[in-house]
């Protein structure tokens, strides 16, 4: 790992912190390189590092870093971005340098972004919130856009770096909003951030994510682990039940879901295994081999680039939009299934108690699906495992308004576990 | 206890990455009236500022011990989906701190085990630790959990808040909590300042990465607490 990185790293002067003598509010009066002036507005968001404005040019904010983190590297990147000319909508990219009254380098202007961040995406109840009416397809159709748009930027040499679902913002599957582009890596300037679930095996552990320059293939693992999470909606793939830590997982390349017949045995309880089921075939291949130890595009240099999975994603959207796949199941039309898909050559009867279509093999054995049997088992476990007083302890509980399993509704799945056997 | 079902699959269900947070609070005798009324209302706001955040609704969690005559637990850890209104304090008997803080940590453990089984992330959990005086419970209890708590703080898996009220408070016991930051006494009762900061806090840590380094409002403490 040290070798690789000696390799990669540069010798990048320190970064260095540039004068500025007062802290930006709204009303100030800005100006760009060719005398412009932009009026600040009301403030619309701050993070770590700065705040945005919006501007007396309602199609464009201000992005203004805080005194102390104004920096070389940050302006000397600016340029950089500003000077590669590059346009695409919906890339937030910074557009004009902005000095102070005092001429001082404070941030720069860029246009506007709306939408939710994907990651509002990843909650169920803000997910039908925000977009009630989405379907599959909108979710492949929004990894599509998303994919145009990093390919895009791969193809002008520049790397994200910090693909994360807070910096994607989404209007619709076909119009999102790349924001806080200022910590893009461009012409041998790193970028300072990540986040570790989307940073690759090849780099987890690293000092400072500004400690080497990031490539192409190493990107390409947080392009796929971004997809997963929009088709195994709200997962990461290296959450594992009972297992080490995602760090940990995405070290060892341990990824827990099935192809075919081969598994861990590690897929999360809960609707995920169905999510995962209703994909395609060659998506399922295609993310086991990339997330799998040994598997095809498992390796910096073998990942699947941008360009391969924008082919993938496009096949999969024409195969719903066209109906074809739904014939198979009209469930894997659907945003989140409730059952696994059904298989050919299979005979499938509804299970008794949550009257979803399952394998009848299975029903004849247990009376009811293996997830209702699962289900039942753990309610009927935490019910018997609780004590009324933690021992030790003089105190009570108090009153809970939460409901749970009543014991008569558990005498009669039994009743049916026997009928069957 | 009826919540553990639930609580357990709501792990199923919402993998997003968890901040469980413990309140341990003092509702001994001596914070009678005014004092008890404050924490009352600034826990409430705490709740309401936390269920209108749309990631905080669903990765905090929140759970809360009080010591005043017994040790009591209000709220397993649970995100305010499941769980969404403030218990109510009543202050009344002295002050077992060491078995509080020894349940708080009994919960946490068993949460970050539920945790684990389910494969969902968390961060650093905090304890806010909150007394207006002397812990008069079991010796034995208090060193065992002071030696607990330490233990996980320098192991990096704790971070606590440790809190004086008013002029009775111990500082002294606070401080063998907490041995990398120093115990902060709170202005007057300005638990609403206290609360209102700990939720743009765990905001905050909801927005974020497990594992990412968070930077604290401390601008934000001199609100709250007597510097």
């Amino acid at each position: 790992m040290k070798t690789m990185l000696n390799k990669r790293t540069q010798t990048i002067a320190p970064d260095q912190k540039l004068p500025v003598s007062q802290v930006a509010r709204p009303g100030h009066i800005m100006h760009t390189e060719n005398g412009q002036s932009i009026v600040l507005g009301a403030q619309i968001a701050g993070g770590g590092e700065g705040h945005v404005f919006k501007t007396n040019s309602p199609s464009y904010v201000a992005k203004v870093y805080m005194p102390e983190k104004t920096t070389t590297h940050k302006l000397a990147k600016i340029k950089k971005l500003i000077q590669k000319g590059i346009d695409f909508p919906g890339i937030c990219l910074p557009k004009a340098l902005l000095y102070n009254s005092k001429d001082e380098f404070v941030g720069y202007l860029m246009k506007k972004a709306e939408g939710e961040k994907v990651r509002s995406l990843y909650t169920k109840p803000l997910f039908l919130k925000k977009f009630p009416n989405w379907k599959k397809r909108d979710l492949v159709e929004l990894c599509v856009t998303i994919l145009k748009k990093i390919g895009y930027l791969h193809k002008n040499g520049i790397i994200l770096g910090d693909i994360n679902p807070d910096n994607i913002l989404v209007k619709t599957p076909k119009d999102i909003f790349f924001v806080d582009c200022d910590s893009y890596q461009v012409d041998g300037i790193p970028c300072p951030v990540g986040v570790i679930p989307f940073t690759p095996p090849e780099l987890q552990g690293l000092d400072h994510y500004n400690s080497c320059l990031r490539t192409v293939g190493n990107e390409n693992f947080a392009v796929a682990v971004l997809l997963f999470s929009l088709m195994v909606t709200g997962q990461m793939p290296y959450n594992q039940k009972n297992g080490a830590t995602a760090q940990q997982n995405i070290i060892n390349m341990d990824f827990s879901y099935p192809l075919g017949e081969a598994s861990n045995k590690k897929t999360p309880n809960g609707p995920w295994r169905f999510l995962w089921s209703h994909l395609p075939r060659f998506l399922k291949d295609a993310f086991y081999n990339t997330f799998n130890k040994g598997g095809k595009y498992s390796t910096e240099s073998s990942r699947l680039s941008t360009y391969d999975w924008f082919k993938k994603f496009n096949d999969y959207l024409t195969l719903l939009d066209s109906g074809k796949f739904g014939k198979q199941d009209e469930m894997s039309e659907l945003v989140y299934p409730t059952r696994f898909k059904k298989q050919k050559g299979i005979t499938y009867v509804k299970c008794p108690q949550c009257r979803e279509d399952t394998d009848e093999s299975v029903i004849g054995k247990f009376g009811i699906c293996l997830e209702c049997l699962r289900k039942n088992r753990l309610r009927h476990c935490q019910k018997a495992s609780t004590p009324r007083h933690t021992s030790g302890y003089s105190g009570t509980f108090s009153r809970s308004t939460s409901t749970h399993v009543s014991r008569s509704s558990f005498n009669t799945i039994r009743e049916i576990i026997n009928w069957f056997i | 206890m009826h919540n553990n079902v639930l609580n357990l699959e709501d792990l199923e269900n919402n993998p997003s990455s968890r901040v469980p947070v413990c309140l341990v609070l003092d509702t001994s005798g001596s914070m009678e009236n005014e004092p008890i009324d404050e924490l009352n209302e600034g826990v409430r706001l705490f709740y309401e500022a936390v269920r209108s955040d749309e990631t905080a609704l669903y990765s905090a969690e929140i759970s809360i011990v009080t010591f005043g005559g017994s040790a009591m637990r209000h709220a397993d850890f649970s995100t305010l989906e499941h769980q969404p209104e403030a218990p109510h304090f009543y202050a009344n008997g002295g002050t077992p701190m060491g078995e509080a803080m020894n349940m708080a940590l009994d919960l946490l453990e068993k949460r970050k085990n539920d945790y684990k089984a389910s494969g969902v992330d968390y961060y650093q959990p905090w304890i806010v630790l909150m007394t207006d005086g002397k812990p008069n419970g079991d010796s034995s209890e208090l060193s065992r959990s002071i030696q607990r708590t330490c233990e996980m703080i320098n192991d990096r898996k704790l971070t606590i808040f440790p809190i004086g009220i008013g002029e009775g408070a111990d500082m002294d016991t606070l401080a063998r909590f907490s041995p990398k930051r120093k115990p902060l006494k709170l202005q007057g009762l300005n638990f609403r300042e206290f609360f209102a900061w700990l939720s743009k806090s765990v905001s905050k840590v909801s927005q974020s990465t497990p594992g990412d380094k968070i930077q604290l409002d401390v601008e934000g403490i001199k609100d709250w607490a007597e510097l």
